[in-house]
């Protein structure tokens, strides 16, 4: 597994367990009339979680996994999209959280939105070219050119 | 496939029934009873849609196909993984007897039930974690 992958990965996995934490505290909440604002954190809790955690998690094994290229500098193709869209995301995840604490439509809370949407695009960028034969399903003519 | 991974499966698509089974009813006329029982379980099928299906469906694959562990437990300890799975189809199973609204009349317990339901979600959580963790790791 390569390197990139694994620390998309790990973040992924901090992600869940963190929203995993937000969201228990948030049900006892629900419980307790007039204890915790649960509804205040609920954008937060999905953030980390279909963000933070699941969508980053498929962009880490994707990456892993998805058909390479033999005569490129890398073998991931450009690899320069899925730093962008890692960075982005992770940028953009971190700029929600601080929102929070903020009044609501921040300026900060904007960014945030800026860098998810960077994140997709770069993740698409990269992962779309990738999406092709395996070497061993590819026509003789093709494997000999190396592509 | 390993059998684990087949219970994760085929339980993630029992969610994914239930949570579409929900939101079918939630078109029902919000006056009737059925739409009333319906739009009070509306978070509980965002949850049984993202964490009993798509949650589930991660976990189960990645143990799957992640890198081997060591050459005599090749997928890690099986005991997280399963500790995991029970976990988090509990905590679902109990969250669907505590977080709607109307439970509070049938009966005032279903707090501590709630809070049982969270703890277990979260553990269900934190054991995947563990499990997979020592398996994200290059050849």
């Amino acid at each position: 597994m390569p390197l990139r992958s694994q620390i998309t990965l790990r973040l992924a996995l901090g992600y869940m367990v963190a929203a995993a934490t937000l969201g228990a505290w948030m049900l006892v909440g629900k419980t307790i009339p007039h204890t915790i604002a649960w509804t205040k954190w609920l954008p937060l809790h999905i953030a980390w979680m279909v963000g933070g955690g699941f969508l980053q998690f498929i962009m880490g094994t994707a990456f892993w996994i998805l058909p390479k290229f033999a005569n490129q500098p890398s073998f991931y193709g450009r690899v320069y999209w899925f730093d962008l869209a890692v960075i982005s995301l992770n940028g953009g995840l971190f700029l929600f959280t601080v929102a929070q604490f903020l009044p609501p439509g921040s300026f900060w809370q904007a960014l945030s939105r800026w860098g998810f949407g960077i994140a997709v695009f770069a993740f698409i960028a990269h992962i779309f070219p990738r999406i092709k034969p395996f070497r061993s399903e590819e026509p003789e003519e093709n494997r000999q050119g190396g592509q | 496939m390993p059998r684990i991974t087949r219970w994760f499966l085929k339980s993630g698509l029992m969610y994914l029934l239930l949570a579409l089974v929900i939101e079918i009813l939630v078109t029902f006329p919000a006056s009737g009873p059925v739409g009333t029982i319906a739009a009070g379980m509306r978070p509980l099928a965002f949850h049984f849609f993202f964490v009993g299906w798509v949650a589930q469906l991660i976990m189960g694959v990645s143990h799957w196909f992640f890198p081997r562990y060591r050459r005599e437990a090749p997928r890690g300890k099986s005991a997280l993984i399963w500790g995991a799975f029970g976990c988090l189809n509990a905590g679902l199973i109990l969250r669907f007897f505590s977080e709607p609204a109307f439970w509070i009349s049938v009966y005032p317990g279903r707090i501590w039930v709630a809070w049982i339901s969270a703890g277990l979600q979260w553990m269900g959580f934190l054991l995947y974690t563990f499990h997979i963790w020592p398996r994200i790791r290059g050849k």
